[in-house]
């Protein structure tokens, strides 16, 4: 072995001595010096900042009324306490030049800095304006300390508290630490609005990736490659090969160990560079990701299947230009066919991906990740739409429900923006009258006058002009195709909408959950959990008095009835889902899990239990009477009795696999889980043992509903649907649609040339593994819905195809060697 | 194969092909049978494309023979154990840029599996001894030629080879540098190694060479000492006697009319008679006749062949027998 370690230890001096490696280490050494001052700046602190203020107008609107002594009387004690000068300026004035002479326009920061006031203020707490303040799980322990023997820090908390009373929707959940990104200790901008988990979620992956996709991947890597693009042709020169085939050494081992030694001087920039993010990630972010070192190895891999084409070319032609064109062209060829794949993948692949499956009346709906809702068309072999869904990309649709007594199926499509959140171009409810009939034909109205009404409503809507929250708002939804004939090709079953849809109430502000408890439909919303009531749903022809073209205008709200707890407000972060008798929710908020019980016409907590951690992780938790099962974004599976005790030890899925979906199978106390990974576990909460489930679909599951204890709905990927006799292990029916010609390019033409094809770019794959420690990540920069798809990293396959690559490339190579008479 | 042999190669022959889809071929090597004596230095001349580096490229395993054998210090040629044994240096040497004297001797040595304690202390010896000390930390790229040369003789002594394949190892070397690489093969011989020089200059092959063997077409044309080669060769070629005479222009005349021979005149009454004399009764016939013409003769000469002159006939030989036989290569393939 020591000659060809002479030859390495060769290749270390000749790196050593490359002025470029210098000059390159240098460039990253002016990098991480620049990088390193960046840092957290934490202050801890209840005080608001402007980003605190979710409803500025809505806050100026309260604080005014509260001056005059109308609206809540937690809002009048909070606007005691400020600066009656302050709340005058808040007054509106229908003198628009007074006012812009007069009075400076309030923006978020003078609020904030106002409501500080109140904040400080050491006697803003009293039962008459905070009734229930004293029941709330912070406040409490707060209060029965005694609000004069209370420190500064713990009146802040108190008052802040105070204030989301008073503010609920208009105001952030509260939090004890300021969190700002520094540079050299000084603060950047405004503190962070997202948590460090959050944070850490959004740096790992993106940011460091992102830097080192492009720093290392692209940059160190192609200068590498023009540094060592002479190294083979050089050795294999005669001048100096001959000596070396002189020497009692194998000529194979002479190549493969130059190619190597051609690997010392990348290796020097990559870990140079990761070794000073890994420690400025660390020192400095509190990020110790050891992933960032193992990083070095895979980056060193992506330019040994660069350098084994160049080395080959090199060997052959012997010529250094030529080994960088070839290198060129290679990345260039990869490249394309990566991009050609990845894009159709996510048109055959992931977007039709099944999300939720229903059997409504015999029919087969499902709904999928572009948020299409679509019922099985049996004639053509298709999921053929029953709405329009002129929705791009990712969309979350709640629902569909089922009205049984109404004939009627409800549901309800979002946007997802890339910061997880949701938005619609109205908050209002889609129906699908299953009978047949329309709102259109009740109240005579032409469907042309209709759909032209439709479009002038879409253009402003004077419901959602101050539907300011960041989740849901915007403008209306446009109403389905209308047309209840059947399709007569396959185009128009696949395009086509079938069912006739109405508009329907308005949902409250930032929708959580839309759900069916007790068979109502109850909406989990930041603010509260409502319940809607059709009758006194206003956009309704027959109750509404505004008729006709009008029709639309009119705000649906009050058919939502606020059936919540009292002062009950919800954090982005909350996850619901009724519970199994059908007559109770589940709801997993701010890491405490509440069960709430329907009675009275209210919803009453009937247990509630906080879990450690930090709360701000998205959730699935499932509730029947006997347990209670919550499953956290990338945390072990936790399992509570009917009181919310734990009764296992935490349980954790194989291989970093995270759940997507989490429901009971009937009657039994075993709770299903889907993975993003598509596998199927099933968890035994009287015994906390966890059961894979194996079947031909394993690896590809989306969805589960469970028809009965035995029946079982699957969504396999990517878009079919399989009746499972859980039992028996058989399929008893299934919904395979037929191919479009897109799927059939993708999956007979490029997605076999792409899996053989050596792959370099996916290695990324593979470095967000090491980054994140998930097999499966989210499009979306920050997500809040563990029901969302994520893409598979597919960590091994680019791996694998690119050893064989490499493999062969060197073969070649050695194989060149071996027989050339040099 | 013979153990007291330190190459032998027998009835070796090599045929290349150039081109993908129409080969060309030539035969490099026409089956030759050489042996080298361990302890001898012997030296291989040669023109040009001759197959003087295609023997040398077999013996160290670079290219393959396609047929006959060969063996060095009783190894099979091109073997790592025959490697091994073995010292190179390569004609047109070049070492990597970055590279200094000291860690070109510490890479060849370890290439060699030389121990590093062996490396330290046998380069220091062998950069003084062929003039480099003080200068092994230059970068080898602004070395001249004959200093890479010199450093390439250390590199191939420094695993203490038993054969040295020396290609050219006064190229660019400067008359002292020759004299003195001319001294370090002598005292290699002392050392009883042997010693396989490739040379084109043919007076100093014949000055350090034990034996000579000169290869032409792809054929051994001969193989021997110098004498042996000049007397080989001169048995085919005329022995010519130089006379220079003083006499009459008349009885020059009557001398240039008893037999074939050139007679050119000279100043002051004095003539030079050049003529073929083969053998010694050949001379004393000639002087019998000159003097009985009564001519006096002035000075006598009798040429001996240099060993250029012997190459010289060899290469002319061979490639009479080429022309001869244009369809040699063509009988060769078929074979």
């Amino acid at each position: 072995m020591k000659p060809y370690l002479a030859i390495l230890i060769d290749s270390f001096w000749e790196a050593v001595g490359n002025r470029v490696l210098w000059v390159l280490l240098i460039g990253w050494a002016f990098v991480l010096a620049g990088l390193a001052p960046f840092g957290y700046v934490t202050e801890r602190s209840f005080k608001l900042v402007s980003s605190d203020i979710d409803n500025l107008d809505k806050i100026k609107e309260k604080l005014v009324e509260a001056a005059k002594g109308q609206g809540s009387k937690a809002v009048q004690a909070v606007a005691a306490k400020l600066n009656p000068d302050f709340i005058k300026q808040l007054e509106p004035d229908d003198n628009s030049e007074t006012q812009q002479r007069g009075k400076r326009r309030i923006r978020s920061k003078d609020m904030a800095q106002e409501l500080n006031v109140a904040i400080e203020a050491k006697d803003l707490y009293s039962t008459d304006a905070f009734p229930t303040a004293d029941k709330r799980e912070r406040l409490k322990p707060l209060i029965e300390q005694g609000i004069d023997k209370l420190g500064d820090f713990e009146r802040e908390e108190l008052n802040r508290e105070l204030l989301t009373l008073a503010f609920p929707l208009e105001l952030t959940r509260p939090r004890s630490e300021r969190l700002w990104i520094g540079y050299a200790g000084f603060k950047l901008g405004e503190p962070l609005n997202i948590s460090r988990r959050q944070i850490k979620q959004f740096v790992e992956p993106l940011l460091l990736g992102m830097l080192i996709k492009l720093g290392l991947g692209v940059v160190a890597v192609f200068v590498a490659l023009i540094v060592t693009s002479p190294i083979v042709p050089e050795t294999f020169r005669s001048g100096s090969l001959h000596l070396l085939l002189s020497k009692p050494i194998s000529r194979i081992w002479l190549y493969l160990f130059k190619l190597l030694g051609g690997c010392v001087f990348v290796f020097f920039n990559i870990t140079f560079v990761l070794i000073g993010l890994y420690l400025i990630a660390g020192i400095r972010f509190d990020i110790w990701n050891e992933g960032l070192l193992y990083c070095i190895p895979l980056l060193l891999f992506v330019f040994i299947i660069f350098y084994s084409v160049s080395a080959l070319v090199g060997l052959i032609w012997g010529n250094a230009i030529v080994c960088v064109v070839a290198c060129i062209i290679f990345w260039l060829f990869c490249f394309a066919l990566g991009a050609i794949h990845d894009g159709m993948q996510q048109h055959v692949d992931f977007l039709p991906q099944i999300s939720r499956i229903e059997r409504i009346e015999d029919k087969y709906w499902t709904v999928n990740q572009r948020g299409d809702v679509s019922i099985w068309n049996e004639k053509f072999s298709v999921w053929q739409p029953a709405l329009d869904n002129d929705a791009p990309g990712q969309a979350r649709t709640f629902g569909p429900l089922y009205d049984n007594q109404r004939k009627q199926v409800v549901v309800k499509s979002f946007f997802r923006n890339p910061f997880g959140g949701l938005q619609a171009r109205s908050r209002k409810l889609a129906v699908i009258r299953l009978d047949g009939k329309s709102d259109q034909d009740d109240s005579d109205q032409d469907k042309s006058d209709q759909a032209e009404t439709v479009a002038n409503s879409e253009a402003d809507l004077p419901s959602d002009s101050d539907a300011d929250s960041t989740d849901t708002d915007g403008e209306s939804k446009e109403p389905a195709k209308e047309s209840n004939a059947d399709p007569q090709t396959l185009s128009e079953a696949r395009t086509t909408a079938y069912w006739m849809s109405d508009i329907g109430p308005e949902l409250p502000q930032q929708l959580i959950e839309l759900t069916e408890v007790g068979g109502d439909i109850v909406a989990v919303c930041r603010a509260g959990i409502y319940r809607l009531n059709w009758d006194k749903d206003v956009g309704k022809a027959g109750n509404n008095p505004l008729i006709g073209m009008l029709r639309n205008w009119v705000p649906g709200t009050n058919a939502f009835e606020n059936v919540a707890p009292k002062d009950f407000v919800l954090s982005d972060n909350t996850s619901a889902s009724p519970t199994a008798d059908g007559n109770g929710l589940v709801i997993y908020n701010s890491g405490t899990i509440e069960v709430l019980q329907f009675t009275k016409n209210r919803f009453e907590v009937a247990a509630s239990s906080k879990i450690e951690g930090e709360g701000t992780e998205p959730a699935l938790v499932i509730a029947n009477k006997d347990f209670c099962v919550v499953a956290r974004d990338s945390l072990p599976i936790m399992v509570f009795d009917g009181a919310l005790k734990p009764v296992h030890p935490e349980v954790t899925l194989p291989d970093s696999n995270n759940v997507r979906e989490l429901t009971w199978i009937p009657q039994t106390n075993e709770a299903a889980i889907i993975t993003h990974t598509g596998n199927w576990f099933n968890l035994n909460c009287e015994s906390g043992e966890l059961k894979e489930i194996r079947s031909n679909f394993t690896g590809k599951l989306t969805a589960m509903t469970w028809l009965s204890p035995t029946n079982v709905l699957l969504g396999v990927k990517p878009n079919r649907v399989v009746e499972y006799d859980f039992a028996n292990s058989a399929i008893t029916k299934d919904f395979k649609p037929t191919m479009s010609t897109l799927e059939m390019v993708y999956n007979w033409g490029i997605n076999p040339v792409y899996q053989v094809n050596p792959k370099p770019s996916a290695l990324d794959n593979a470095m967000g593994y090491l980054l994140s420690g998930n097999s499966t990540q989210s499009l979306n920069i920050v997500t809040n819905d563990m029901n969302q798809a994520q893409v598979e990293m597919d960590v091994w396959r680019p791996i694998v195809t690119n050893l064989a690559f490499v493999g062969v490339m060197l073969l070649i190579g050695c194989i060149y060697v071996a027989r050339k008479e040099f | 194969m013979i153990d007291s042999l330190a190459i032998d190669v027998q009835s070796l022959k090599k045929q290349y092909r150039d081109g993908w889809l129409v080969p060309r071929r030539f035969n490099a090597l026409k089956g030759i049978d050489l042996s080298v004596r361990r302890g001898e230095v012997f030296g291989l001349l040669g023109p040009n494309g001759a197959g003087k580096t295609t023997l040398i490229k077999i013996l160290l395993g670079i290219v393959s023979s396609t047929g006959g054998q060969a063996f060095l210090l009783g190894e099979p040629a091109g073997t790592k154990n025959a490697r091994r044994r073995i010292g190179y240096l390569p004609e047109n040497l070049s070492f990597p840029s970055h590279q200094n004297a000291k860690r070109a001797m510490e890479f060849f040595g370890r290439l060699s599996s030389v121990s590093e304690s062996d490396i330290k202390k046998k380069s220091s010896e062998l950069l003084e001894l062929v003039g480099l000390a003080g200068r092994e930390k230059e970068l080898v790229r602004k070395y001249s030629k004959g200093m890479r040369q010199r450093l390439g003789l250390a590199q191939a002594m420094l695993h203490d080879p038993e054969l040295l394949i020396l290609d050219e190892p006064t190229d660019g070397l400067d008359p002292v540098g020759r004299s003195q690489i001319r001294s370090l093969i002598n005292d290699l011989r002392n050392q009883g190694k042997t010693v396989f020089l490739n040379s084109h200059i043919l007076q100093e092959v014949e000055l350090v060479c034990d034996r000579v063997a000169i290869l032409a077409g792809g054929e051994l044309q001969g193989v021997g000492t110098p004498n042996e080669l000049t007397q080989q060769f001169g048995g085919a070629l005329d022995t010519k006697v130089r006379i220079e005479l003083a006499a009459a222009p008349e009885k020059i005349t009557q001398l240039q009319n008893t037999g074939n021979m050139e007679i050119l005149p000279l100043p002051d009454s004095r003539w030079q008679l050049t003529t073929a004399a083969q053998t010694q009764a050949d001379v004393d016939q000639l002087i019998d006749r000159i003097r009985q013409l009564d001519i006096s003769i002035l000075r006598l000469d009798r040429t001996k062949l240099t060993l250029e002159e012997v190459f010289l006939s060899a290469v002319q030989r061979s490639s009479q027998a080429d022309q001869a036989n244009p369809f040699a290569v063509q009988s060769e393939i078929q074979r």
